[in-house]
C-alpha cells in the first residue's frame, strides 16, 4: 500500500513513518505542506494520505478540498490537535474519512489506520 | 547522547540547516517589521521544528536553546510582547549557537550548552510578560444549550459511540442543526417551477456533504434520510410541478425526522423511523413513477400529513405536532431564492472570516442561472437561423447581379465573416452548458460500492474521461441510463468471486465507465469483465417471443442477436433482482439515448464481458443536418444518422412480404417512402427516388426522398403536440429560406420499418438476407 | 446529356482496399457541364467524405479536365486511413540480477560469475505482454476499417511461477529459472554435476543444492535448503540453511567455515570453523576444529584431535591425543548464546533507566496541564511515541534476554561420554566448573554433573558415580557468565 505524508515537521513524519513501517508499510512518500503534496500526489498514487491540519503554504485542510477536486476514494486521515476538533466535521464533509488528535500514541495512530483501512475496504472495524 | 542513526542524523542536519539558513534572514527582516505575524509564525515553525526533530534524538543541549527561543517567540506570536531590538539581540545569539551546534553534531564534537545568561534572558521574556499567555481563545463548542423540552433524552436507543465518534458527537450534533437551518431554508423552493432548480442544487450539496458526516459515526438510518435527500437534489429540477408537489412536503418530513434526530443525538441516542415507505415513494417520484393513489398527498399537504401518509407515525402521534413540523411549510419562494448570486452561505466581506471559498475561485467563475443561458442558447440558435438566411440571400444576390463587381464581393465577404462569427458564439455559449461527466461519474463509485456489497461481489469502477464535457442537458439525461446499465454490468455482469475464481479470472471484477470525444459525438462505454452475454440464450428467448424465427437467427451475427436486448421487455437474467430488474428494460435505456439522438450498441464475449457504447451527440440544440426533398415540402434528416445516399437501380429493389426492400452490395435492408411516411402523394415511381441510408444502433433502413439538397446545421424546435404528421418527426426547424422542415426521427422510422415487435412475424427487416 | 452518358464519362472508382476514391473523367465532356458541384454531387452519392482536401482536389481535377478536354483527367479525391493491427504478445525474461560492483570498474570477479538464473520466491522472474490492440482505420466513406488485435505469446507457465494480471511473472517457490522450449518453471534444487569451481562461480541458491564432485579452495556457497557434497570441501566457506550431508569431509586449512542452519553429517573435519545449528554426526575423525553444536555431538567412532568442542552433550571415541595436543571440550554451553547473552544485558541496563526517566517526563507533562498548545500536543507525542520506541525495543531486549538465559540455564548440564580414551592434557568445561586431566583415563565412561551439581564419572562396570575430582583437577571457572547476577541487575525474575 502506497502510503503519503503530509506535515510541514520532519520529526512528525518520522514518527508516523516508523509507525506505518512498524505495520508493514514501506511505500512511503513525505511532503511538507499542502501544496509540495498536490504536486506529488499525481505521480505518487498514494491509497492513503496523513495530512496534518496547520502547515505553511497550504493547510490540511485546503490540501483535503483541493484533492478531493480530483480524486474522491482515496482515504485520507487528518491529525488534528484538540483546537482543531470543532472543525474536524468541516473536514469530513471536506472528504475526510478519520482523524487522530495530537498527542497521539503510536497505538492509537496504528489503529486509527487500521481502522481506516478497513473502513475503506468494506468491513466495518470495531472502533 | 543516544547512539543515533546516522540516517536520521544526516536527515536532521540537512533540515535544520536549511531552516537556520532561513531563520537568520527571517529574523533579520523581522526586526525591520517587528508586526509581521506571519514572519513570526514562520520564525517560530522553524525553531520548533529543529527543537522536535533535536529532542527526538536527544540533542539536550540544542534542545534547550532552541526551547527558550521558541517560547520567546511565543509571545510575540500572541502579541503579549512585541519584536524589540532587545529580543532580537537574543534570538539572534541563539540562532548563532544552534548553528555551532549543528557543525559540532556534524564534526561529532559535544555540543556547547547554552550560555547562563542567554536561557535567563529569552526565559524571562517568554515568562515576564506570562500572564497574557492564553490559548487562541477555541470557539467554544455549542454545548447542548438549547432549552429543549427534554423527551429527545428518553426515545430512542443509546448510543454506544466509542474513540473519536463519541469525541466528536458534540460537533456532529453542532453541524447537523445548522444543516437542517439550511434545508429548511432552501428545501421549500422546490415547489415552484422557477426556484426548483436552484433549491434542488442546494438540497444536493447539503445531502451529500450530510452523507459524509454521518457515514464517518455509521448512523444508517440517517444516511438513508441524507441519501435520499442528496437524490431529491439531484433530480428535483426536472420534475414537473405535480410531481414536485408531491416530493416537497416529504424533504419537509425528512427534514422534521432530521432535527427529532438530531435532539435525540445530543443525548447520546439514536432514533429508528420507520422511513421504508417515505424513501420508496421518494424515489417513485424521481422515477417520474405514478404513486398509488392512497399516497398521492392534497395540495399544499405540509410534513405532517407526508409523515402520516407514509406510515412514519400514526395520525394520532401527529396530532401533537412537533415544533420542527410547523417550521418547515413552505415560505414565500420569492425570498427564497437567490437569483443569480452565491448561496446564502456565501462567505461574509469580514476578513477574519473563515473563508469558504478562495479568493482567487471566485475570481474565475460566476455563477449563472440555467435559465439565462437557455435563454442565450436561444437567441443563438436564432442567429444561425438568421446567419444561414443571409448566406442564401447572399448566393441568391450573387446570381441576380452577376457581374455586379464590388458590393456583391463585399456582401460575400460580410457573409462569410458572419458565418464564421456565428460559428464561434455558437461554440462558446454551447461551452457555457457544458459540463464535465465527472458531475455525473462521480456519484457511481458510491453506487457500486453499495451494489457489490449488496451482492457479496468484489467490483472495482475504473472511471475514465470523467472531464469529458457534454451538454448540461445531456447530463442529466444520461443519468438514468447509466446507473441502469452499471447495475445491470454489477449484478448481471460480473460475477461473484468463488465463480470468477472458478474460471480463471482475478476475484475482483472490474468496471470501467469510459468517455472520450468522438468528433462532434461523446462516446460513453460501460465495459465490464464479466460473463458476457449467451448468444443462445438471447435466441432462445428471442425466438420465444416471436421476434425472429430459430433458422434466421442462426445466421445473425453476434452484434444483432445482442441487439434483441434493446427490445421492449426483453431480459435474459434468469431471476429478476431488486436491484437492476426494476421494470425499467435497457429498452427505455435505448429510448432515452435515442430521445439525446444517441445511439447505443453493445458487444460481447462469453466468459470475457460485455461493452456497452453510447454515443450521443454534444448537443442537442443545433445539430448538422441533410435536407431532403419529398414533393415540394423540404424535410431534414440528422447527419449523424446517414449512412450513404444511393439512387438504387430498379433490380436492387424487391420486396419481402408487403415490404420493399433493397439489395445493397450483400445487405437488405428495409425501405420507406417518405411520401407516405407523411401522406404525400408524389406518385413518384420507385426507381425515380434516391434512397438515404440512416442508421441507429446497428440498424438501417433506406428512406426514400424525391430530392437531396444539402447539409445544413439545423437549430431544434420541439414540437409541441405528439403526433403530428403521424409522429415520425423529432421536431421541426426553420429553414434558412424561412420556411419550416419536419426533422425525421430515424429511431422511429426504424421501428416502423422493422414492424412493431410482436405485431407481425415477418422476417425482422433487419436481418441480413443472402 | 443524360445520366447514362454521364455514368460513363466521369466515373468514381474506390480502390479494392477502400482506401482510396478516384475520380476519372474521359474526353467527351461538355466543359460547361463539367463543375466541381456536379463532381460533388457524385462523390456525395458515393458517401465519399467531404473534407478541404477533396474540395481541393476535385477543384484541381475540375481545371485540369477543362483545361485539356479532348485527355482523360484522373485524381484521388479522398483517401482513408489504414488500419494498424496489433502486435503479437510476448514474453521477455527478466535480466539475471548483476554481481555487486567492483571497486575497479574494468576488473571481473570470476569468483561472482554464475550461469545460474536464481530467483527467491516472488522474485521477479519476467514479464508477459499482452497481444496489443491495433487501431482501426477508416475508409474514403468513413467507414471504420477494424484492425486486428495481435496473436497472444507463445508460452507456457507451470504451478512454480505466478502471472498476475498485469503480467508480471514471479516465482512461486525460490529455486533456479529454467526457460527453455517456450516454457518456463522453477526448479528448487541447483544440481551441479562437477566441482564448485570457476565454472559455477559462488552459489547462492534459497533451495536444495547438490554438487556431484567437491568444494574448491575459496568460493562461497549459500543454501536456503539442504547441501550434499558427494567429494571432499577445500577451504571454502559454507552457509547452509538445512541440514549439510558432506559425504566425505571438509578440509578447510584454518581458512574455510561452515555453518549449518540443522544438522552436520560428514565423515572428518580438518582445520574447520564450525557452527551447527542442531546435531553434529561425524564418522572419522575432528582435528583441529573449533566447533560450536547446537545440540548434541555424535561420533561415537570418532577421535576429536586438538581445537575445541562445544556442545549440549557429547558422544566421542577418543578425546584429545597421547601427543599433549591441547583439547577442550565445552558442555552445555554455547559461545554465542553465551556473548549475545552477555551483550544484552549490557544494553538492558542502561535502556531501562531511560524508558524509567521518559515514563516520569511523560506522567509529569500529562498531568500538569489541561488544553494543550499545538507545540505542546507535537511535543507531548514525540515524547510518546519516544517512549513507546523505547519500551518497544526494551521488551524486545529483555524477551530474547530471558530466551537466552533459560538456554543457557537449561544446557548448563551436559554430559561426556568417551567410549575409548580420554587423554591427558584434555580440559573439560562443565557446570561452573573446569576440569583438567594429568593422567588419561580409559573408556567407555560418562562424566556428568550430579544433583549438587558437582562433576561426577560413571564407568557403566560399577553403576556409582565417582567424584570427578578423584582422577582430575576440578577448579572453579568464571569463563562463562553468572545467570543470576544477569537476572539480578536486569530485573528479570529469578528461574525457578
Amino acid at each position: 500500500m502506497r502510503i503519503m505524508l503530509i506535515d510541514d515537521s520532519k520529526t512528525m513524519r518520522n514518527i508516523q513513518k516508523a509507525v506505518l513501517t512498524q505495520l508493514g508499510h514501506t511505500e512511503i512518500q513525505e511532503a511538507c505542506d499542502g501544496q509540495d503534496a498536490l504536486s506529488k500526489v499525481g505521480a505518487f498514487k498514494p491509497d492513503l494520505l496523513l495530512v496534518d491540519w496547520n502547515m505553511p503554504n497550504m493547510d490540511g485542510l485546503s490540501f483535503v478540498k483541493a484533492f478531493r477536486q480530483s480524486n474522491r476514494s482515496t482515504p485520507i486521515i487528518m491529525v488534528t490537535t484538540e483546537a482543531e476538533k470543532s472543525r474536524v466535521i468541516e473536514a469530513i464533509k471536506a472528504g475526510v474519512q478519520n482523524y487522530v488528535v495530537k498527542p497521539f500514541t503510536p497505538d492509537l495512530l496504528s489503529q486509527r489506520i487500521q481502522e481506516t483501512m478497513s473502513k475503506v475496504a468494506g468491513q466495518p472495524a470495531a472502533a | 547522547m543516544l547512539n543515533l542513526d546516522p540516517e536520521i542524523l544526516q536527515d536532521f542536519m540537512t533540515e535544520s540547516g536549511e531552516l537556520l539558513e532561513q531563520l537568520e534572514s527571517d529574523l533579520v527582516e523581522l526586526e525591520r517589521g517587528p508586526g509581521d505575524l506571519e514572519l513570526i509564525n514562520r520564525v517560530f515553525r522553524a525553531l520548533h521544528t529543529i527543537k522536535g526533530s533535536a529532542s527526538f534524538l536527544s540533542l539536550t543541549n540544542l534542545v534547550k536553546i532552541a526551547h527558550a527561543a521558541e517560547g520567546a517567540l511565543n509571545t510575540a506570536r500572541n502579541r503579549v510582547i512585541t519584536v524589540d531590538r532587545a529580543m532580537m539581540d537574543l534570538l539572534l545569539q541563539a540562532v548563532d549557537l544552534l548553528k555551532l551546534q549543528s557543525t559540532q553534531l556534524a564534526a561529532g564534537q559535544d555540543l556547547t550548552a547554552p550560555a547562563a545568561p542567554l536561557i535567563h534572558g529569552l526565559t524571562l521574556l517568554a515568562e515576564g510578560k506570562r500572564p497574557g499567555h492564553a490559548q487562541p481563545a477555541p470557539a467554544a463548542p455549542t454545548p447542548p444549550a438549547q432549552a429543549r423540552p427534554a423527551p429527545a433524552s428518553e426515545v430512542g436507543t443509546p448510543l454506544e459511540l466509542t474513540g473519536n465518534r463519541a469525541d466528536l458527537l458534540e460537533f456532529f450534533v453542532s453541524d447537523l442543526d445548522q444543516t437542517i437551518e439550511q434545508l429548511t431554508l432552501h428545501a421549500p423552493g422546490l415547489a415552484a417551477a422557477e426556484t426548483r432548480s436552484a433549491a434542488a442544487e442546494k438540497l444536493a450539496e447539503l445531502g451529500d456533504a450530510l452523507i459524509k458526516t454521518v457515514d464517518f459515526f455509521g448512523f444508517t438510518a440517517v444516511t438513508a434520510l441524507a441519501r435520499a435527500i442528496a437524490e431529491a437534489g439531484d433530480q428535483a429540477a426536472g420534475l414537473d410541478d405535480q410531481a414536485a408537489g408531491q416530493l416537497s412536503p416529504r424533504i419537509a418530513a425528512m427534514i422534521t425526522l432530521l432535527r427529532e434526530q438530531a435532539d435525540a443525538l445530543r443525548h447520546r441516542r439514536l432514533l429508528e423511523h420507520p422511513i421504508r415507505t417515505l424513501l420508496d415513494r421518494v424515489e417513485s417520484i424521481l422515477a417520474g413513477r405514478d404513486l398509488e393513489p392512497e399516497a398521492v398527498l392534497p395540495a399544499g399537504a405540509g410534513p405532517g400529513e407526508a409523515l402520516v401518509a407514509d406510515g412514519v407515525r400514526s395520525a394520532a402521534a401527529q396530532a401533537a405536532p412537533t415544533e420542527g413540523a410547523t417550521e418547515t411549510t413552505p415560505e414565500p419562494i420569492a425570498e427564497a431564492m437567490p437569483e443569480g448570486d452565491a448561496g446564502p452561505d456565501a462567505p461574509g466581506p469580514g476578513r477574519d472570516g473563515p473563508a469558504r471559498k478562495g479568493p482567487a475561485a471566485a475570481e474565475h467563475t460566476i455563477r449563472v442561472e440555467v435559465g439565462r443561458l437557455e435563454t442565450l442558447m436561444n437567441l443563438v440558435g436564432e442567429l444561425v437561423l438568421q446567419k444561414n438566411r443571409i448566406s442564401a440571400l447572399t448566393r441568391g444576390l450573387a446570381r441576380e447581379i452577376a457581374g455586379g463587381g464590388e458590393t456583391r464581393e463585399a456582401m460575400q465577404m460580410a457573409a462569410g465573416g458572419l458565418d464564421r462569427i456565428t460559428g464561434e458564439i455558437q461554440v462558446a455559449v454551447m461551452r457555457t452548458r457544458m459540463q464535465p461527466l465527472d458531475k455525473l461519474f462521480g456519484k457511481y463509485p458510491r453506487l457500486i460500492r453499495d451494489l457489490s456489497r449488496k451482492t457479496s461481489k468484489k467490483i472495482d469502477l475504473v472511471i475514465e474521461g470523467g472531464d469529458t464535457e457534454v451538454d448540461k442537458s445531456m447530463i442529466e439525461e444520461l443519468a438514468d441510463p447509466l446507473i441502469h446499465l452499471l447495475r445491470n454490468s454489477a449484478d448481471h455482469g460480473v460475477e461473484p468471486p468463488a465463480e470468477r475464481l472458478a474460471a480463471g479470472k482475478p476475484e475482483s471484477g472490474t468496471i470501467r465507465l469510459a468517455a472520450s470525444h468522438k468528433g462532434s459525438h461523446v462516446e460513453v462505454r460501460v465495459i465490464d469483465d464479466g460473463r458476457g452475454l449467451v448468444r443462445e440464450r438471447i435466441i432462445r428467448k428471442a425466438v420465444e417471443r416471436s421476434l425472429v424465427t430459430a433458422e434466421h437467427a442462426a445466421a445473425l451475427p453476434d452484434r444483432e442477436v445482442f441487439a434483441f436486448i434493446f427490445l421492449p421487455g426483453f431480459s435474459t437474467a434468469e431471476q429478476v433482482s431488486d436491484l437492476s430488474g426494476r421494470g425499467v428494460g435497457m429498452d427505455v435505456v435505448r429510448t432515452n439515448i435515442e430521445k439525446l439522438k444517441g445511439t447505443i450498441t453493445l458487444d460481447s464475449r462469453p466468459g470475457q464481458g460485455t461493452t456497452i457504447t453510447i454515443t450521443i451527440p454534444l448537443t442537442v440544440a443545433i445539430l448538422p443536418a441533410m435536407m431532403v426533398g419529398v414533393g415540394n415540402e423540404v424535410y431534414a434528416v440528422p447527419l449523424s444518422n446517414v449512412l450513404e445516399i444511393v439512387k438504387p437501380r430498379a433490380e436492387q429493389i424487391s420486396s419481402i412480404g408487403r415490404r420493399p426492400v433493397m439489395r445493397l452490395r450483400d445487405t437488405v435492408l428495409p425501405l420507406v417512402r417518405a411520401d407516405e411516411l407523411f401522406n404525400l402523394d408524389t406518385g413518384q415511381p420507385l426507381e425515380d427516388l434516391f434512397a438515404v441510408i440512416l442508421t441507429m444502433n446497428d440498424r438501417r433502413v433506406g428512406l426514400l426522398v424525391s430530392r437531396l439538397i444539402g447539409q445544413q446545421e439545423i437549430v431544434v424546435k420541439a414540437l409541441e403536440g405528439v403526433g403530428l404528421q403521424g409522429g415520425a418527426a423529432s421536431g421541426a426547424t426553420v429553414r434558412d429560406d424561412g420556411g419550416v422542415s419536419l426533422i425525421i426521427d430515424v429511431a422511429e422510422l426504424i421501428r416502423r420499418a422493422e414492424g412493431a415487435p410482436g405485431t407481425s412475424t415477418e422476417t425482422p427487416a433487419l436481418a441480413r438476407t443472402d | 446529356m443524360d445520366a447514362s452518358a454521364l455514368d460513363r464519362l466521369i466515373r468514381v472508382s474506390i480502390s479494392a482496399d477502400r482506401l482510396a476514391a478516384t475520380v476519372i473523367i474521359q474526353p467527351g465532356l461538355d466543359p460547361e457541364f463539367l463543375t466541381a458541384d456536379l463532381i460533388n454531387t457524385l462523390l456525395d452519392q458515393q458517401v465519399i467524405a467531404r473534407s478541404r482536401a477533396r474540395d481541393d482536389a476535385v477543384a484541381d481535377l475540375v481545371r485540369a479536365a477543362r483545361e485539356r478536354p479532348d485527355q482523360p483527367a484522373h485524381a484521388i479525391v479522398a483517401r482513408g486511413v489504414e488500419p494498424i493491427h496489433g502486435g503479437p504478445g510476448r514474453f521477455e525474461l527478466a535480466p539475471r540480477p548483476a554481481p555487486p560492483p567492483l571497486a575497479d570498474p574494468g576488473a571481473t570477479d570470476h569468483y561472482q560469475r554464475t550461469p545460474f538464473h536464481v530467483v527467491h520466491a516472488g522474485g521477479r522472474v519476467g514479464t508477459l505482454f499482452p497481444p496489443a490492440d491495433g487501431i482501426d482505420g477508416v475508409d474514403v466513406t468513413g467507414q471504420v476499417l477494424p484492425s486486428r488485435r495481435g496473436a497472444a505469446a507463445n508460452v507456457r507457465f507451470d504451478e512454480t511461477v505466478i502471472v498476475d494480471a498485469a503480467g508480471a511473472v514471479t516465482a512461486a517457490i525460490p529455486g533456479i529459472v529454467i526457460f527453455r522450449d517456450s516454457s518456463l518453471r522453477i526448479l528448487d534444487t541447483l544440481k551441479i554435476d562437477g566441482y564448485v569451481d570457476f565454472s559455477t562461480g559462488n552459489i547462492d541458491f534459497p533451495g536444495h543444492v547438490s554438487v556431484g564432485r567437491g568444494i574448491r579452495d575459496c568460493f562461497t556457497v549459500r543454501t536456503g535448503r539442504s547441501i550434499t557434497v558427494h567429494e571432499l570441501v577445500e577451504a571454502a566457506r559454507l552457509e547452509i540453511g538445512e541440514d549439510a550431508i558432506l559425504e566425505r569431509g571438509m578440509a578447510a586449512r584454518e581458512k574455510g567455515s561452515l555453518s549449518v542452519g540443522r544438522d552436520l553429517h560428514a565423515k572428518y573435519l580438518d582445520n574447520v570453523e564450525a557452527r551447527i545449528t542442531r546435531d553434529a554426526v561425524i564418522a572419522k575423525e575432528v582435528a583441529n576444529c573449533h566447533l560450536s553444536v547446537g545440540r548434541h555431538f555424535a561420533g561415537p567412532g570418532c577421535s576429536f584431535v586438538g581445537g575445541e568442542l562445544f556442545a549440549m552433550s557429547a558422544e566421542i571415541a577418543q578425546v584429545g591425543s597421547r601427543a599433549g595436543v591441547a583439547t577442550g571440550i565445552v558442555l552445555g554451553r554455547v559461545a554465542e548464546v553465551e556473548d549475545k547473552a552477555a551483550r544484552l544485558a549490557r544494553a538492558v541496563v542502561p535502556m531501562r533507566k531511560r524508558v524509567d526517566a521518559l515514563r516520569d517526563r511523560l506522567d509529569q507533562l500529562r498531568r500538569g496541564s489541561g488544553r494543550l498548545t499545538a507545540t505542546q500536543a507535537e511535543d507531548l507525542t514525540e515524547l510518546q511515541f519516544e517512549e513507546a520506541t523505547q519500551q518497544d525495543r526494551l521488551g524486545k531486549l529483555t524477551h530474547g534476554l530471558e530466551a537466552y538465559l533459560q538456554v543457557i540455564a537449561a544446557q548448563a548440564r551436559g554430559s561426556l561420554t568417551f567410549h575409548r580414551l580420554l587423554c591427558a592434557g584434555v580440559r573439560l568445561w562443565i557446570g561452573g566448573w573446569r576440569a583438567e586431566f594429568n593422567t588419561e583415563l580409559m573408556g567407555p565412561a560418562t562424566i556428568s554433573l550430579d544433583a549438587a551439581g558437582d562433576p561426577v564419572i560413571t564407568d557403566p562396570a560399577s553403576p556409582t558415580p565417582i567424584p570427578l575430582s578423584r582422577l582430575a583437577r576440578i577448579i572453579a571457572d568464571d569463563r562463562f557468565i553468572d545467570v543470576d547476577r544477569i537476572r539480578r541487575d536486569c530485573g528479570l525474575p529469578r528461574a525457578a
